[in-house]
């Protein structure tokens, strides 16, 4: 499995509620396993790697949508008094995030496979920067959501 | 829509997302939601059909009675709506006029 569709599940897998990950993950690999077939068999589809890019994003929604239901406050942190300390927390979750999108994939599999840690996906969503800004949109957000 | 897709024949969340033009992040939650309610049941797909084609097995969705009766309700609905859309057009009111 290569490509980056594959890493995005795997990371986004980290939102979904642990008891449900695994289904989770099976039923999104599924899917872009036989949409990157059938893209494959057509000589003229257009960036394939792009579509399947594009489609693995709105794991996001569909993992935050299944986090938010199950009732876990979620993510404490960033719901947390905002100081300089939570920033540092944030800032360094990010840079985690992101290393995780380069590290080999089944070391991205197994790790998301084992941790828990909620704040990474949504943290890796408002990558764009590590600033206190950033910060203050996710904050924003998440409140907004729930 | 996505219950219409999913009475169609367009079991799988690919295939809906195909059907309706939705995005896969709404498609989802949507699934999620109607499954949550009750109006549609999720199964895996038999292990040796994706076998055979060297695959994850996928997971589809198909109408329960309670959707079939929210679906013909929504299309009912639509249908008033339709009707009551397609008819004469009133003039909207402008202010300052």
């Amino acid at each position: 499995m290569t490509g980056w569709h594959w890493r995005v599940i795997a990371l986004f897998s980290l939102v979904v509620p642990a008891s449900r990950r695994v289904a989770w993950r099976r039923e999104w690999q599924g899917e872009l396993l036989h949409l990157e077939r059938r893209l494959r068999a057509r000589p003229d589809a257009r960036s394939p790697h792009w579509r399947l890019f594009l489609r693995s994003l709105g794991a996001f929604t569909d993992a935050s949508y299944l986090r938010l239901t199950a009732g876990v406050v979620w993510p404490p942190r960033i719901l947390a008094s905002w100081n300089p300390r939570t920033i540092a927390e944030a800032a360094t979750q990010r840079l985690a995030c992101l290393t995780m999108l380069f590290l080999p994939m089944k070391w991205v599999q197994s790790l998301s496979a084992v941790l828990a840690v909620h704040e990474f996906v949504v943290v890796l969503t408002f990558a764009s920067g590590l600033t206190a800004l950033d910060y203050w949109v996710a904050r924003k957000f998440f409140k907004a959501l729930q | 829509m996505v219950l219409h897709a999913v009475s169609s024949g367009y079991a799988y969340g690919f295939d809906v997302m195909d059907e309706t033009g939705l995005p896969s992040g709404t498609v989802y939650p949507a699934l999620r939601r109607l499954e949550g309610l009750g109006l549609v049941k999720a199964s895996w797909e038999k292990h040796e059909v994706a076998q055979k084609d060297l695959r994850p097995p996928r997971r589809y969705y198909e109408l329960t009675g309670a959707g079939k009766e929210a679906l013909a309700d929504a299309v009912k609905r639509y249908r008033v709506l339709n009707r009551a859309f397609s008819g004469p057009r009133l003039r909207p009111v402008r202010e300052g006029r």
